[in-house]
């Protein structure tokens, strides 16, 4: 049908071409006021470069609650990934005590399952002093599932505040959101950084909370299981953390070294 | 005084250090083509234009992030459809497109194709209340490629979306309206 096709598409360009527009307004003036006014209070306030790291910060923090009590779905979604509590019991299997088991990241599986069970690919550190994860996590949602790959603490690998993990790797699919509402935490420090080709985020100070957007579009928020730092980036469509208590430039080579598990 | 115009690179540059000129010209430029998406995505003038300006005031203060030398324009797009989509969600309005079809191509600012002169005005009415009743997501993906002829590579940007979904959506899309369409489709007399 490919005539058929074409028809269509040429009376959609048509169309497009003759629409009325609402009359758009002059936005400069108001614009321009509010960033003089903004840079105003900055300079009264603290000095410019922190003022503008805590904007930065405020772009990745959220609380989006009343955008969320609009629609049932995202409620629900929401309601479940803030899901807190113990170990989520799926089958009547009894579960060997595994890391991370505490920290909801959802059922234990083996790789090869989690990789059979999502539709991205999931990556893994290639780092030879790192080695395979102690524990594969699979849960859903997000929708499109979420993997987490969890290491347990030992030497070069501290452990995360209250737990006996040292170093937590989630992958899924959905897109930062890049411009976002509120910062939740002020002593959060955040810096941009290149991760693998794409911007990306370093954050110091044991953020909680996230929020990124579905493949939907739909905001969701998850919660950070460590209270520790956190490289985050995403890469086709997926978003990969890496929460652990090592410093920027170990987060970064443990990154760089992500490659598809075999 | 610049002799010839600042490419928005050059602006984004002056904007990162400071110069709120340069980035009221980048609001100038592209505030038109920011409206429109913000007005397919929220549906309504007011939330338009409100999404529209609060999207240029986070943009200025997320240029920290912004490496100068990539295209300023899908960014830019990409935020102020978020704006627009969180608008949407908390507004309880109803919120529903309202676009017209402009009877004289003069006023829609293009020379008339030649399907123009065969297209009667109803069935053009009807594409667009067609268009407009398609589900969000694809009613974005074709509000992005025809109605503001963006690129698919740029709609996969401010959609925030692989172009492969693009190309999938945009299928289905026309696939619908092909459905709900049949007879204004008929092509009798019509290629030549």
């Amino acid at each position: 049908m490919a005539r058929s096709s074409d028809h269509l598409e040429r009376m959609l360009a048509d169309l497009g071409r003759r629409l009325a527009w609402p009359p758009e307004d002059d936005l400069t003036p108001s614009v321009r006021t509010r960033l003089e006014a903004e840079e105003a209070e900055e300079a009264a306030g603290r000095p410019r470069r922190w003022a503008r790291a805590l904007a930065v910060a405020a772009v990745l923090l959220v609380v989006v609650a009343g955008i969320l009590t609009a629609s049932p779905t995202a409620r629900e979604a929401v309601a479940d990934l803030l899901e807190m509590g113990g170990v989520r019991i799926t089958t009547g299997v009894p579960v060997p005590d595994v890391p991370g088991a505490s920290l909801d990241l959802g059922e234990a599986v083996t790789l090869r399952e989690a990789l059979a069970r999502v539709e991205f690919p999931v990556l893994v550190p290639r780092d030879p002093d790192l080695g395979p994860p102690q524990a594969v996590f699979h849960r859903e949602p997000p929708r499109g599932g979420q993997v987490s790959l969890v290491w347990e603490a030992r030497a070069g690998l501290p452990a995360a505040p209250g737990t006996e993990v040292g170093l937590l790797i989630t992958q899924f699919t959905g897109s930062l959101d890049p411009v976002l509402e509120k910062v939740l935490d002020p002593e959060t420090d955040l810096e941009a950084v290149m991760v693998r080709g794409e911007r990306g985020l370093w954050i110091e100070g044991a953020p909680h909370l996230l929020s990124y957007l579905s493949p939907d579009g739909e905001v969701l928020e998850d919660e950070l299981r460590l209270a520790t730092n956190v490289l985050l980036w995403e890469e086709e469509g997926v978003t990969y953390r890496v929460e652990s208590a090592l410093d920027r430039e170990d987060a970064l080579r443990i990154a760089r070294s992500l490659g598809p598990a075999r | 005084m610049e002799g010839r115009p600042l490419d928005d690179g050059e602006l984004v540059r002056r904007a990162k250090d400071g110069d709120l000129g340069a980035y009221e010209e980048l609001v100038r430029r592209h505030q038109r083509l920011a409206q429109r998406v913000a007005y397919l995505v929220a549906g309504s003038v007011p939330d338009a234009q409100d999404a529209t300006q609060e999207a240029f005031v986070k943009a200025y203060r997320a240029l920290d992030r912004f490496r100068e030398d990539a295209p300023f324009r899908p960014w830019l797009l990409r935020i102020v459809r978020n704006e627009a989509h969180n608008r949407r969600r908390r507004s309880s309005r109803q919120a529903r497109l309202a676009l017209r079809a402009a009877e004289d191509p003069a006023s829609g600012g293009a020379a008339p194709s030649p399907e123009a002169a065969v297209l009667g005005d109803r069935d053009r009415e009807a594409l667009l209340r067609a268009v407009e009743d398609l589900p969000e997501p694809h009613r974005l993906v074709v509000g992005c490629r025809f109605f503001l002829g963006l690129s698919v590579a740029e709609t996969a940007r401010v959609l925030g979306v692989p172009p492969g979904t693009v190309k999938s959506r945009l299928h289905r899309a026309l696939g619908g309206l092909r459905e709900r369409l049949p007879e204004e489709l008929d092509e009798e007399g019509l290629d030549g």
